[in-house]
Formats: C-alpha cells, structure tokens, sequence
C-alpha cells in the first residue's frame, strides 16, 4: 500500500505514560493514515491497550501530542472523543447487560439522537421519530453483523461470541471514522474468529472504517492487516507491512527472546 | 421480554417500539383506566379509597427512586427526605403565603429538583455505598433544618397545609383527593414508561451496568447521574407535595429515615428497573402495611404475653422477612413473576 500519498487520520508525537515508575509508553511516535487497518502487536504488557487508552481518553500522557484529523486531541476529555468519531471494541465484554442487543445498540448510537427530555416524558414529536430514524440505522449494523435472531434478547444471557459481536455492533453503530479493537477475537474458536475477521475486514471495506487492531493471533494479524507497528516495553520496536515484519529480527527477539 | 401473540407481525419500526401493540392489550388498559376511575370510585368506602389514596402517592415516590436507583443505579436512602422537602414547600408556601394547589405543587417540584441537583453533585467523584452515605447525610440535614426552621417549620409542631381548591372547589374529602391522586400518578407512571424507553433510559442503564464503557461511548456520565437525581427528587417532591395537601397536616415525624429504607426494600420487592415494578413495590408496600393492622390485635389476642410493643413492631419484623425473602428467592422481584405469568398464558399449552 502507498502511504505516503494518504493523509494521515491519527498522529501521535512523541507520547510518553507512566504509572508510578512503570514507564508503559516511552516516546511512541506513530502515524495511523485514513482508510487503514493497523495491526497493534507486541507481548503482554508491552502497553498496546495504553496506547489505545491514550488516542481513546481514558488515560492522560505525562507528554506528548495526539492528534486527529489535523487537530490535536491530548487533552479533550473522554465522552467528547466519542463525538468526534473514535469507538472503542473492549478487551473481554464490557456490554450493558440489563439491556437487550438492541437497546445496546441504540445505546451506542446514543450520540446521535437528538431529542430533549421533555419530548422523551411524553415519547411524542422529535423524540418518536428520532428513536424510530435511529432504529433504522441500527437494523443495518444488525443485519450486517446477522444478529437478527438475538435482536430482542438480554445481552447477558448470549454466549461469549455473541457478545463480542453485539459489542462490535455498539462501536459501529457510533459511526466511527476510527475504530480501535482491543482483542476482538480473544478466547474464540476457529469458527467465531473466522467470522469476527471478516467482519472487521467488511467493516474496513464497506465502511471506509480505519481500525487500529490489538490482536495476539499473528494468523489472523498477517493476515488481515496493511500495517503493522510492533511494541516491546513501551517502546516502538519496527513498524511496516507484515512480511517485513516477521522477519524483523527485533520483533521475533520481543517474542521468541534474543538469540544468544 | 412479553411475547406477542400470535399472527402480530410488525411491518414498520413504530409499530414494534408501540407498546399497546394489539387491540387485547389496549382493552386491557382501557379496562385498568375503567376500574381506577369509574368502578373503584363507586363500589370503594371511604376507608379503601383511603388505602388506594396512599398508594398513588407512594407509586409517584417509587417511580422517581426506580429512576435513580433501577435505572440509573445510584442509591439513595434520602428519598423521604425529598419527600419531606416537597411536603415542607407546599405547607409553608400554603400556610404563610396562602398559596393554592396549583402553585404550590410545581414549586415543591422545583424545590425539591434543585436540592436533587445539589445532593447529585458528588455523584461525579464517588459510587455507590458512599453514595448512599451522602443520601443518608442529606436526610439528616433535612430533618435537622426543618426541626430548626423557627417559624417558618414550626419545628416539632408542624405545619397545616389547605386542601387542594379547583373553580372553587375543595378537594377535601378521600373521594375527591382519590380523583386528584390517581390522575397524577397515572400522569407520572406514563412520564416514567415513556422516559425509560427513550435515549434517556438507555443512558442511565448504560450508566448502572458499565460507567467505564459508557464514557467511552460519548455519553456524559455526570450529567445522566445528575438528571436521574433531579427526576427522582421531583417524582419525591411531587409525592410530597400531594401528601401535604392530602393530609392537611404534617409533622417532622412522618418522614422517618427507615422509610427511605423501606422504599429500597419494596422497590426490590417490586422489581427494580422496571416501570411496574415500582407500581408493584408501591403496592405490595401499603397493602402489607394493612395486613398488619388487621392481623396486629389478632396476635395481641393470640399471644396476650406479648407487649403492645412487641405487636406494633410486628410490621418491621414483618417487612424485613419479607425483604430477605424476596432477596434469597427472587431478587428480580414481583415484576418478574408477573411477567413469567403473561408469558406462560400466551405460550399455553406449551412450556416455553
């Protein structure tokens, strides 16, 4: 894939996080461009979640610089970068389980329907025909991830793959212009991950989605990713496309030990 | 989820959000509308209509703590405080300023929102069990402030409070308060139910089960929290008022912190994070309250070696049994046997 030609979605400067005197991220400087799907990958605690942590809000950098689309985002708060388009795939499940897949949905899309409370007591006017226009738009998510049949089911009660997928659904349904996939496919079978990565790879085309993706199956990384940016120790080890990546030998060092 | 009767098939979106989805349904309502305000009033004696009485009042208190505690997962043990806020507002702006029902009810509404907003604010930093706490600290300031508030409380004395007056007439007796009350409480069940099924309700479910996830969903946490606390303080405020002008009197004594208690329990009795929920907690609450005066002297007569103490307790014991009981064998509450019920009359004769 040319890069260089693309404008670049995420860029981030020099970022720096620590907790205490665990440095978790030193000096990351990575370019995400529009329209990609980068693969995060590195072994456990080489800080791949902080820095998703770090573009989504959750955490503030000790230094450094954010920016998205050309502006800088460092110190915007959480709920506001939801807003500007960045939705988040949790590691494990971290749905609403008191509600069903489509209220998890809606809830998702939460943003975007524009009622006020006193239309929502009397559930006439705006509120009524804001709620029915969002439904529509989630039917789409639900027939695209084909969880019709769960469609009116308490998310708690589904099974582990299902929630993944519903909680999949929740991001997209934020109408996200970046995606950031924390172990979407973690704890699957064959079968599931199969599915879970042509969704993604669907979202990706279909949706002109740019994904960031934290994923520890290499199998499934090489294959569906353009880019790869490796992470040991907080650090930014290599960063390229997957062939050239695993032949790194910085990276097979982070993940088979150095040779000797 | 209630299952739909067979052959209803929904052919756009507003019809499966409806929630009077088929003709059955609708006559079901119209029927419940019919008993609350044709045949109830007919057949009921003063005494009924009184029990029926407190029971709307209680329904609007409940809903607004189903808002902020099943919804939105705050909970709160101030809930009678707000109460005593709305009640307090209405007396003092009736008996001093001589104000009519009209006005003093939206005032005790917006009188006690804006404490809710102010009780709400350290909702940002701390989660529930502390919480609780601040609630349970409200309600001591409350109390302390009307026993301290001279003239304007009366203190321990309390405070009279005019019966409702509409074109001239005065809403003084059970049968025409039953009107006042039940109109309002039907008006607050239908605010509630519709609040709950719109972004709003979404949003203080998304709150309750998963904040992190939420905030990173763009929804703003703090002020979901500090929305479902002013709600549930105007449900309160609103109980309150319409308890003050039923009652025509109030004392500092009828807004006991254990009732705030109470509340919880039968809302977890009811079924928390439901709508009829909250009405069946309402309900259940006042009914058992008439079980044990009828059955009080019973006991008394029974055990003559009891104290009248130890009789007049047995509404406590009472409750508290209950409570743990319904915790250990459906914690989901009469709300959802209720459901099981609809469902299995539907499916029959299949089990599921």
């Amino acid at each position: 894939m040319e890069s260089s030609s693309q404008t670049k979605l995420i860029q981030v400067n020099s970022l720096k996080l620590s907790f205490g005197g665990v440095l978790a991220l030193n000096q990351i400087d990575l370019d995400i461009y529009e329209g990609e799907l980068l693969a995060l990958i590195g072994p456990n605690g080489a800080g791949k979640t902080c820095l998703l942590n770090c573009i989504n809000g959750f955490y503030k950098p000790d230094s450094g610089h954010i920016k998205y689309k050309g502006k800088d985002i460092t110190t915007v708060p959480l709920h506001k970068r939801a807003h500007l388009g960045i939705a988040r795939v949790f590691q494990g499940i971290q749905l609403y389980d008191g509600l069903t897949t489509l209220d998890n949905l809606l809830a998702g899309a939460h943003l975007f329907i524009k009622h006020n409370i006193f239309s929502a007591f009397w559930y006439i006017g705006k509120a009524k025909q804001e709620e029915i226009r969002q439904r529509k738009k989630v039917e789409e998510i639900i027939d695209f991830l084909e969880i019709e049949h769960v469609r009116k089911k308490m998310v708690g009660e589904l099974p582990y793959g299902m929630q993944k997928r519903i909680d999949l659904g929740r991001a997209m349904a934020m109408s996200p212009d970046l995606l950031l996939l924390d172990e979407p496919m973690a704890g699957m079978n064959l079968e599931e991950k199969e599915d879970m990565a042509r969704f993604i790879l669907d979202i990706h085309d279909e949706w002109e989605t740019t994904i960031i993706l934290v994923e520890h199956d290499m199998g499934v990384v090489m294959d569906i990713a353009d880019r790869l940016a490796v992470l040991d120790f907080g650090q930014k080890i290599a960063q390229g496309i997957p062939e050239e990546i695993s032949r790194n030998p910085k990276v097979i060092g982070a993940y088979l030990g150095e040779e000797k | 989820m209630l299952k739909k009767p067979c052959g209803t098939f929904d052919e756009t979106y507003a019809q499966d959000i409806a929630c009077i989805r088929t003709p059955f349904r609708a006559g079901l309502l119209i029927l419940l509308l019919l008993f609350i305000f044709i045949i109830m009033p007919l057949v009921a004696d003063d005494y009924v209509l009184g029990i029926m009485n407190v029971i709307g009042i209680t329904v609007i208190a409940m809903l607004g703590l189903n808002i902020l505690t099943g919804y939105c997962g705050q909970i709160s043990i101030g809930h009678v405080a707000f109460i005593a806020v709305g009640s307090y507002t209405s007396s003092i702006l009736s008996a001093h300023l001589g104000w009519q029902f009209w006005a003093t009810f939206p005032s005790a509404i917006l009188v006690s929102g804006l404490l809710g907003l102010i009780v709400a604010l350290p909702s940002l930093r701390i989660k529930g069990f502390y919480i609780a706490i601040s609630t349970m600290a409200f309600h001591y300031i409350t109390i302390w402030i009307i026993l301290h508030g001279g003239d304007l409380t009366k203190g321990v004395w309390g405070l009279p409070c005019e019966f409702p007056i509409f074109f001239g007439i005065s809403f003084d007796t059970e049968r025409k308060m039953y009107f006042l009350i039940m109109a309002l409480s039907v008006l607050g069940t239908i605010m509630a139910f519709n609040l709950v099924r719109t972004k709003f309700g979404r949003g203080f479910v998304a709150v309750r089960d998963n904040d992190i996830a939420a905030e990173f969903m763009g929804l703003n946490i703090f002020r979901l929290k500090i929305m479902a606390f002013i709600i549930c303080s105007m449900y309160a405020g609103a109980a309150g008022s319409l308890y003050a002008h039923y009652l025509g009197m109030i004392t500092v004594e009828q807004f006991p912190l254990i009732d705030s208690i109470w509340y919880m329990g039968f809302l977890i009795i009811g079924g928390m994070g439901s709508i009829s929920g909250a009405i069946f907690g309402a309900i259940f609450y006042r009914l058992i309250a008439q079980v044990v005066i009828f059955t009080a002297p019973m006991i008394g007569e029974a055990f003559p070696s009891l104290s009248v103490s130890g009789v007049a307790g047995f509404t406590q014991i009472l409750f508290g049994v209950l409570i743990i009981l319904f915790l250990v064998l459906e914690p989901r509450g009469l709300n959802h046997r209720w459901q099981i019920t609809l469902s299995s009359f539907r499916l029959w004769p299949f089990p599921y």
